[in-house]
């Protein structure tokens, strides 16, 4: 359940530094912004520089390389593999051929140019999420939702989903210890069933205290209306200037040549 | 030449197997504007049904909502299961999918919501998936995992096989179909629109296949019948320690 430790990246987001003061609906603009420059960018210059300016702002608020080196492993991975496909599917100067168990296999040129554009877009486009999850709790992007107008029940549903998460991981992971110690985990068979039966508990577990969490959630003045009942402020002229200077350096980067 | 390639693919293969199973969610920047667009296009829908759904229900069922919260989260801890790749002898470990489960509790519809909001969470504070991607990722995970592994459970529970057979067939076919889902996502990226429409489809299906036999070969061949044993015995102990749950959210018939 390591990978399980990874989600309780959150208290990065619930410390306070210069980042996190940032007002929510500022962050989701320019993360919004940067996200689709990304994937419209034609060559590796903007990916690159959303990457970069990523990984100084996230510096800034004491991120370990460590902990971003852990994030950007699984990404990066895909990245190399899709540059793989690009390089044997597209393109017409050979550069690499052979055959692997009979299969033929040829890398073209192009096709590696085009992988390594989709390389860079996936560091850039990865590391502007982090900066976003790393300086933003879901709380406050569930608020953010509601701003935006997006469904109520979506907003309740995923705020249900990341209130219980860390509860049923803790539970998981003492019936795990559990399991372990009655030798559950000692052949292969046996891990299977074991992973059975706590997925078994796991719902019964959930259904339990979703019963249980409803009667005190009526018993707090729950009507089946809004689960979440703080808003967010207004936003101020320091956040109108924030979005004005997005418009700026969209501007200047567009004069420097970045968008085409 | 050969033993280049040969070594390139070996260690490629072994730098992806230890975590290959979260494979199946396309990270973000691989999808160009126009594939963002289309899959965003085509999951929109199930994902309006399965609000509205859900909205319907909460009217009649106050407490239905803590409960699709509660299982989804259940479902997504249940996703991050690491189940030993056999064959491999221990080396790996791949991650359950979880929609078939998901479906066979909540509906499809429902099913989709839940896997949209988990590949939301996933993307956002494990990097796995994207925010551009997200459509592409429900597509393959929520519509087709959820509706391949629903009615996979619902045609095994017509033939009369047992409950744990049915949430086997279930666990196999959803995590098929997502990997199938995945592979069509990447495939269609080699699809060029200069090309004619036969000559670009033949090129992306070859894409496609290879991509799916990549997959199918590492980890997730021998996952499928993981997944499938543990949806299995976890709805077969449910049935055992609390039958009320199954009768309730409508899994079987009361006898």
């Amino acid at each position: 359940m390591e990978i399980l430790k990874h989600v309780v990246m959150d208290h990065f987001a619930q410390r306070r530094n210069w980042l996190t003061n940032i007002e929510v609906r500022v962050k989701l603009f320019y993360i919004g912004i940067g996200l689709v420059l990304n994937i419209l960018s034609n060559d590796i210059t903007l990916p690159l520089l959303f990457f970069v300016t990523s990984l100084i702002l996230l510096m800034t608020i004491k991120v370990s390389f460590l902990t971003l080196g852990l994030r950007m492993m699984m990404p990066f991975l895909f990245g190399i593999f899709i540059m793989i496909i690009m390089g044997l599917h597209k393109g017409e100067t050979v550069v690499l051929s052979g055959t692997l168990f009979g299969y033929e296999l040829a890398f073209k040129k192009e096709g590696l140019q085009i992988g390594l554009l989709l390389f860079t877009k996936v560091a850039g486009g990865v590391m502007l999420m982090l900066l976003l999850s790393f300086t933003t709790t879901i709380t406050k992007i569930c608020m953010a939702a509601r701003w935006m107008k997006m469904p109520e029940t979506l907003i309740e549903v995923l705020s249900f989903v990341y209130r219980y998460l860390f509860l049923l991981i803790e539970e998981t992971e003492t019936m795990m210890s559990s399991q372990r110690s009655r030798l559950g985990y000692v052949t292969w068979f046996k891990t299977i069933k074991s992973f059975g039966s706590l997925g078994g508990m796991l719902i019964i577990r959930s259904i339990t205290r979703a019963e249980s969490a409803h009667v005190a959630m009526v018993s707090r003045g729950y009507d089946g209306g809004r689960v979440l009942t703080v808003q967010l402020n207004p936003l101020v002229r320091s956040d109108y200037a924030l979005f004005l200077s997005c418009g700026v350096l969209l501007t200047f980067l567009s004069y420097l040549g970045f968008f085409w | 030449m050969k033993k280049i390639l040969l070594g390139i693919s070996i260690v490629i293969a072994l730098l992806l197997l230890p975590h290959v199973a979260y494979a199946m969610h396309i990270t973000e920047g691989i999808l160009p504007p126009k594939w963002v667009i289309f899959w965003f296009v085509l999951v929109i829908p199930f994902v309006v049904i399965g609000t509205f759904r859900l909205k319907k229900k909460k009217k009649v069922v106050p407490g239905f909502l803590p409960l699709v919260g509660l299982v989804g989260a259940a479902v997504f801890v249940f996703s991050c299961f690491p189940i030993p790749v056999i064959g491999l002898n221990g080396m790996a470990t791949a991650h359950p999918a979880g929609t078939g489960m998901s479906a066979v509790l909540l509906g499809p519809f429902v099913s989709v919501v839940i896997a949209g909001i988990a590949l939301f969470i996933q993307a956002l504070f494990l990097a796995h998936g994207g925010l551009t991607t997200l459509g592409v990722n429900i597509f393959s995970m929520g519509v087709l995992g959820s509706f391949s592994g629903y009615f996979a459970f619902r045609l095994a529970q017509r033939m009369g096989l047992k409950l744990f057979w049915c949430g086997f067939i279930a666990g196999v076919v959803s995590d098929l179909c997502t990997y199938m889902g995945t592979s069509i996502g990447l495939g269609l990226l080699v699809f060029e629109g200069d090309e004619s429409f036969s000559v670009a489809m033949m090129h992306s299906a070859k894409a496609m296949l290879e991509i799916f036999v990549v997959f199918m070969a590492t980890s997730q061949g021998p996952l499928c019948i993981a997944e499938g044993i543990v949806v299995g015995f976890a709805l077969s102990y449910v049935y055992k320690v609390r039958p009320s749950i199954l009768y309730n959210l409508r899994v079987i018939k009361e006898q």
